[in-house]
Parts: C-alpha cells; structure tokens; sequence
C-alpha cells in the first residue's frame, strides 16, 4: 500500500501550532533528563573498580567494596569440594600487561616476589577454564581476613589455539 | 597447492574490488562511459568468484587435512568429525576474517544482480563503497591474518609459519604436524556455533548494502526515495540474520556454557546487540520517509550509525578492547580495525552534513501532533537510541573513559544493564502497544483510546489468569502488564482486518487471513513481529523473576525435589569414549513429575585429552515444557564408585517462550520483506498513469 503514496508531491504541510511545539520540546527534555538519570544512577551504583592484586593489597580503602579483581591462578592452591560447591585457589599479582598474555601469567605465577590473594567462593560449580595460569576476573569483596570472597568468576585462558608451534606442543 | 591457490585468487580478488572501486567511480564521474560502469561491476562478479576459490581452497584444505596449512593445524586434528572440520573454517581468526570478506562479497555480488537495472543511477557508487569494505577485509587478510601460512622447518630447526618458502627451510614431516595439531576449540564443537557464527556474520555484513545505497545517494546527490527503498529490503534481510544469530548465540550459550542463562550482558554480546537496536531504528523510522517525507537526515544517519556500529563491534570483538569470553585472541589489527571505523564514520558522518548543509535533506512534512503516528515513531527511535547509548555506555564507555581519564578501570556489571534497561524496555513494550492503532498526521487520544479498549482488556483479563495461577510479584506482574498490550494489539488488529475483509468478501476465516496478509505483508508481517517480540518479552521476564535453582549431592537411588518435579539419580557411565576422541561421565538421571515418570535426563561432563586449554565442557540435561525447563547440571562425581554424585538443577519458567517467540519473530520478518507488489496489476497502471499525467501538466 506504501508503494504509490512514495513519490508524492511535496505540500507545505501546516506547521506545528507553538502550543504543541512546547509539547515537544519540553516531552524531550523530560525523557532526555529521564535517560540521564538513569545512566547516571545506574552507574554510581553499578561501577565496580577493576583492580589488579597489588593495589587491592595496598589500598585499604577498597576493604569491603564490591570490585573486580583480576589476577593469575596458581594451579596447585586450587582446592574444591564439590560437594558443598566451596572453591578455594590463590591468584597472583599480574604486572603490566605485555602482548603475549600465557608469558605474562606464567611469570607471575612463577614469581616468588609477587603479591597474592587467597580467593574463597560458596555455591560455586568449579568452572572447566579454571587452571593453572589462567587468568581470573573476580567480583567481590576484600575482607580484613586477607581473603577475597568472590562472587563471580569469569576466566580466561591464554588461546595457544592461535599462537602455538609445533614444537611447543610436542615439548609439553 | 591449495595454500598457493588460495592465496593468489584472495590476492586477485583484492585487486579486482580496487579496480572495480576505480573505474566505476571514473566511469560514472568524469569518463562518463557506461563501458567503464559496466567493466566495475563485472568486476564486483570476479571479485566473488575469486573470494569463492580462495575460501573454497581453505575449506578443501581443511576437510582433507592439510595440516601443513598453520590455519588448518590450528582449527583441526585427525580424530575430528567432518562437520566440525567444515565449521572449523570461522573457528578462529584468520579464517573467520576470509569468511566474513567471502559473504561481503556474496552480499555486494547480490545487489548488482538485484538491483542494477532499477537502480542504475545508485549503483557505480553503491559499488565503490561496496568494494572498499571488502578491500579492507581482504587487506586484513592478506597483510594480518592470512589463513594461507604454511609451517616451515628452518635450517636452524626452529618452526615457523609464512606464506611462502623461507630461504633453506624444508617441509615438515606430515606425521608430525597430524599428531600436533590443535583441534578445534571445544565450546566450538556444538551444532549451534555451526550456525551462530554465519548467522551473526550474514546480519552484519548484510548492512553493508543499505550502507552502500545511503552513502551512494549522499554522494551522486540522487536524494530521492530510491535509496530508500532498496535499502530498506537489505536492511530488513540483513536484520533477519541478525537477529537469528543474536537467539542462536542465546540459546548455545543456554545449552553449552552450564550457567542457566541465555544472555550474560557480556561485552561481545553488547556489541553485536548495538547494530541491531540502530537497525531496528531504521527499519521502523523508515516508514516515516516513506509515508511523509520526513526524517531524511535521521534515516542517513540511522543506516550509516548501523554499519558504523557492524565495523565497531567487529573491532571490539577482535582487537581485545575489551575482556569477554567471546574475545578472539589479542591481535595486531586492533589498530587498522579503529583507523577503518573511525574514517568510514567520519566520511559518512561528513557527507550527510554537508548535503543538508546545501539543503538537500529537507523533510517535506512538518510535525502537527503530538499524536500522530509519525511522532510515536520518533518516540520508538529515541528509545532505541536510548537503549544504544546506555548499552554502550555500560560496555565500552565507563570501561574506556575510566581508564583514559580517571587512572582507575571501571567496569559495570549485569546489575547496571538490567536496571537501566528495563525501564526503556517496557517503554518500548508500551509503545509497541499504542503506534499500531495511531493514525498518520493527526490521532486523537479518543480515537486511540477506543481502538485499545480490547487490547487492554485482553491483558487484564491475562494479567489475572497470572494472579491466580500464582504469580504475586508486583514487578512481574507489572511488566506483563506493560509487555502484553503489543502482543493483544497485534494480534487485534489482525482479526479486525479479518473481520473487515469477511464482511465484505464473505470468505471463509483462513483465507481472508491469508489474502489479507499476502495483500499486505509489511504491515500484518511488522504485526508478527511484534508479537514474537511480546512473546520474547514474557520469556525474559518469566525467567529473569522466577528462576529457581537448587544443589545437591545424590547416592544412587537417591532423589531431589523442586518446584513439582522429582529427579532420581540412576547411576553414572564413566569414560564413555565419542567418535571425535572426547571423553564423557555421564550421569544418568530419571524424572518424574507428580509421581509419574516423564524424562530420562543425562547431563554430563565432556573431556578433551589432546585440547591443550578449555578441555573440557559441562553439557546439562533438560527437559522442557511450555511452563518451565527442568536444567540440571552434573557437578561433581565419585570418579570411582560412582556412589554419589552432585547435582545443580535450575527451574527457568516460560524460558521456551524465547525461543517460540524468536520463531514467531523470524516468520514475520520472512513476510515483511517478501517482495510483492502490494495492489494489483490494473490499479498499478492506472495510478501509473495518473502520476505521469500529473508530472506533465
């Protein structure tokens, strides 16, 4: 039914009487104030500090905040019972992030210098990706116990998929 | 050979999208030769045959395991079934890139053959802009990302991939590479990432030609309807795919990932979310144009804001901006990738400016109610607008922002996307409900008022069934309230066309159903839309507020009970080898509902012994009715006795609702973009004459 009406001789059509021009004007302004608000709000209480170990250990301010905690996993501190779904691993201060994301994990792994935390989740189905040197992003909190009470773990393994050789392979 | 013959029709198919961009751009604009015109648009042809060998080289590689091919060690090992050697082709980078590049062209092949005779004027720059997405593509491909490197052996031992012989290097042994390879990425080997990914791929890609007609008509100064109208049915394909790839993402991430849910408001998920929410926009803004005229310098901006956004979240996706399960490993064309988008947003951006700067964008209408149809409209596009900005915001803005000016890295999780969302969501549920019945120009609230009566008391009447069926909560009660409307006026509006052909036709219901529908598909198609997404709408709530779940730890013989049912653990299959060399515990559960058995459910626990990371994979069980799934997952288990195991079960109420209202969704797409001519042939001429006449007098 649209196809015909296309083309269409332009008509100046009426234009807006002032008294709905307001109504416009002042209805956008409202739902643009409205969106802000809500990107504002949302914000102030959805953000979360993304920090690394070393900062989280020496900052006290963060003690009993929600934030996201990145770090590398030490494979031999994983401890779980999967019977009460308790999940406890260590993770390692990752440095300054280098392009080659499994050298810089298994360094801090390695590193006996580097800070760590002690992360402890409930009610948490031990994740497949949960490894040695993988790189974990937690929420939670930080307790003055020195422990890290994570909520959400999200994990991410270096892709050797994309940048193995054939020798590494065989050598492992 | 493959690799040799891949490469040099990838390296030609390069060549022919620059010489097709040239000489149809000079043909048009200075030669004014149509031999020249004609000579690009063959070559736009040559550019898909050529993309086709090269990818057919790779695939060919990759079903006969040429594992001397890095991209084909990479994806692929021996004990693969076929179906996953064949997908494995968008399995990682490199290939997914010369798959995309390969569609593109499909895509740019497709328009020239539709679309030329009738949009001659458009189409030497339609294809310039159509050709220089590919080049880039192509570019990444050959200079980046090539999936054509081969594996060499150095005089010194040491491996290395290139393209071509290093000075002194040999091949390797074939055994040795075959008993190397890597295999494809587990959380791959499922039937939907067969489908998502090329689902996703079409959708994005599929933009380039709206976004190639928009620039097309900037450029060649044709700024009539024209562009419009062919852009219109692309878009609507392409949105098709899009959407499509969005719910088969959903549903993989509900059957494979093991966390009970269907959209996690992950990063990469965003991004591919954000071309959508502007292609909605302009599918629906233009209507306006169409109908009135109005809105021309907005439609440019929605079908260039669309593509712009395609480019963005390819680039987030790939470049590792961002930190998400979907990411692709960091890679070096992160920068190329932002140098493209930002000068592809910046020339299109520049070029609507300066056209309406000349005052060629002008709207033949103004508004004159704040009723009108039209006026709603743009009430639907700033909320989508809306939903865009809070979206990105929440992904790439806070996140980006944080860490470029505020030396700390903030990011915002689900909770700040559910909150923000929702309201603008049932803003748009809301609207959904009033436009249809509103009229064009003036609509008077009366006059819409009486046409939503019976909606309205359809969602009453719904909402209390709600209630008594057990539904107390005030906020859901609330939303099915606010979602419902746009489902009972689609479906309303239909029976009254219905109704109204009936009087006068005297049919019988399903043929004035049919007839009415195929006279008019885009609207009564725009209506199914609709009610699949009312439909979507009642799944999403359903399970976002009613979702139950529950963890326990089963001896044989043992059983659990939630909300109604009761699973009994059976016993577990340990180290069940598959054909493609995974290893699986399988638990074996029974389920019984109100004392009767209804389901032998087996989730369990994949194992990939020759996957060096993500090696293995927790598949839950499920059995589904209309109301709710019954999920559970195989937690842990005696590896041993196999006396107990640990289970995690999730209740998702109205989940299917999802995916039937997906389905719902995809076949009013289908008939909103059927092309048809919508009034018959005798009326078409006449009308055809009238508008001649009236041109000449």
């Amino acid at each position: 039914m649209a196809e015909i009406s296309w083309e269409k001789p332009s008509v100046p059509s009426a234009q807006l009487k002032s008294a709905d021009r307001w109504k416009f004007l002042v209805g956008g302004v409202l739902l643009l104030g409205a969106v802000v608000y809500l990107i504002v709000s949302g914000t102030m209480s959805g953000a979360q500090f993304f920090m690394t170990v070393d900062e989280l250990v020496n900052n006290a301010d963060y003690v009993g905040k929600t934030v996201r905690l990145s770090g590398a996993v030490d494979g031999n501190t994983i401890a779980y019972d999967g019977e009460n779904l308790i999940l406890d691993f260590t993770i390692a201060n990752i440095p300054t992030d280098t392009t080659d994301l499994a050298l810089t994990l298994h360094t801090a792994v390695t590193d006996p210098n580097a800070s760590r935390i002690q992360v402890h989740m409930e009610n948490e189905v031990k994740p497949d990706l949960l490894r040695h040197e993988a790189q974990a992003i937690l929420t939670g909190q930080f307790h003055a116990d020195g422990v890290f009470y994570a909520s959400e773990l999200l994990l991410k393994c270096p892709s050797r998929y994309e940048e193995g050789v054939p020798q590494q392979i065989e050598a492992s | 050979m493959l690799a040799e013959i891949g490469l040099i029709a990838a390296l030609f198919a390069f060549i022919a999208a620059i010489y097709a961009i040239i000489v149809s751009v000079y043909g048009e604009r200075f030669a004014h030769s149509e031999a020249m015109v004609i000579s690009g648009r063959n070559a736009v042809i040559l550019n898909f045959i050529l993309l086709t060998a090269s990818a057919l080289c790779l695939q060919i590689a990759l079903m006969t395991q040429q594992y001397q091919i890095a991209y084909v060690w990479s994806v692929t090992s021996p004990d693969m079934p076929d179906f996953f050697r064949f997908t494995a082709l968008w399995g990682s980078q490199a290939g997914s890139i010369l798959f995309w590049s390969w569609l593109m062209s499909l895509f740019a092949a497709a328009a020239v053959a539709f679309n030329w005779k009738s949009q001659r004027r458009l189409m030497p720059y339609a294809i310039a802009y159509m050709m220089a997405v590919v080049v880039f593509f192509l570019g990444l491909t050959l200079f980046f990302e090539n999936p054509f490197e081969r594996w060499w052996v150095l005089p010194s031992g040491d491996f290395v991939a290139a393209a071509f012989i290093p000075a002194g290097a040999t091949v390797p042994a074939a055994r040795m590479l075959a008993e190397s390879a890597n295999g494809l990425n587990p959380l791959l080997r499922h039937f939907g990432m067969a489908i998502h990914p090329p689902m996703l791929y079409l959708g994005f890609v599929g933009f380039v030609i709206p976004f190639a007609f928009a620039m097309s008509a900037l450029a060649s100064g044709d700024l009539s309807t024209n562009w419009i109208k062919v852009s219109r049915r692309w878009a609507l394909v392409a949105w098709l795919f899009l959407s499509l790839g969005l719910l088969l993402g959903g549903r993989w991430a509900y059957d494979v990932l093991g966390w009970g849910g269907y959209w996690g408001w992950d990063p990469v998920e965003n991004a591919a979310f954000l071309p959508w929410l502007v292609g909605t926009a302009y599918l629906h803004s233009v209507t306006i144009q169409e109908q009135r005229g109005m809105l021309k310098t907005w439609n440019m901006f929605l079908v260039i804001g669309t593509f712009s956004a395609v480019i963005f979240a390819t680039f987030a996706t790939r470049s590792g901006l961002v930190d998400s399960v979907h990411s692709f490993a960091r890679s070096e064309i992160g920068f190329p990738m932002f140098f493209f988008w930002f000068s592809l947003t910046f020339i299109s951006v520049s070029l609507i400016l300066w056209r309406r700067h000349r005052g060629e964008l002008k709207d033949d209408h103004a508004f004159r109610s704040v009723f009108s149809r039209e006026a709603l409209f743009v009430l639907n596009n700033f909320v989508f607008m809306a939903l865009f900005v809070v979206i990105f915001w929440g992904s790439f803005g806070a996140p980006i922002v944080s860490e470029l000016f505020m030396d700390t890295n903030i990011t915002l999780g689900a909770d700040y996307f559910n909150g923000v969302t929702a309201p603008l969501f049932l803003l748009l549920y809301l609207l959904m409900g009033v436009a249809p019945v509103s009229a064009w120009g003036i609509s008077t609230l009366s006059k819409m008022g009486r046409a939503l009566v019976i909606p309205v008391g359809l969602t009453v009447l719904t909402v209390g069934a709600f209630y008594l069926s057990g539904v107390t909560s005030p906020g859901a009660l609330l939303g099915y309230g606010l979602v419902l409307p746009a489902g009972w006026v689609a479906i309303f509006e239909t029976y009254r066309g219905v109704v109204a052909r009936q009087r006068v036709h005297k049919e019988n219901v399903l043929h004035s159903l049919f007839a009415l529908v195929t006279r008019n598909p885009r609207r009564y198609g725009g209506y199914m839309i609709h009610l699949g997404i009312a439909v979507i709408g009642m799944g999403v709530i359903g399970s976002m507020v009613f979702q139950q779940e529950t963890q326990q730890t089963l001896s044989v013989g043992e059983s659990l009970q939630i909300d109604g049912y009761t699973m009994r653990y059976d016993g577990l299959l340990g180290n069940q080898v598959s054909e493609d060399g995974r290893i699986m515990d399988i638990a074996e559960l029974t389920l019984f509902r109100d004392g009767n058995e209804i389901s032998h459910l087996r989730p369990r626990r994949d194992f990939f012994p020759e996957a060096t990371d993500m090696n293995s994979m927790t598949i839950a069980g499920s059995y589904s009715t209309l109301e709710n799934d019954f999920y559970v997952l195989l937690v842990n288990w005696e590896p041993i006795s196999a006396s107990s195991a640990t289970f995690k079960v999730y209740i998702n109420p109205l989940i299917n609702l999802v995916w039937w209202g997906g389905l719902i969704l995809i076949i009013g797409t289908l008939l909103a973009g059927y092309p048809r001519e919508t009034l018959p042939a005798r009326v078409r001429e006449t009308l055809r004459l009238a508008v001649s006449q009236g041109a000449r007098s």
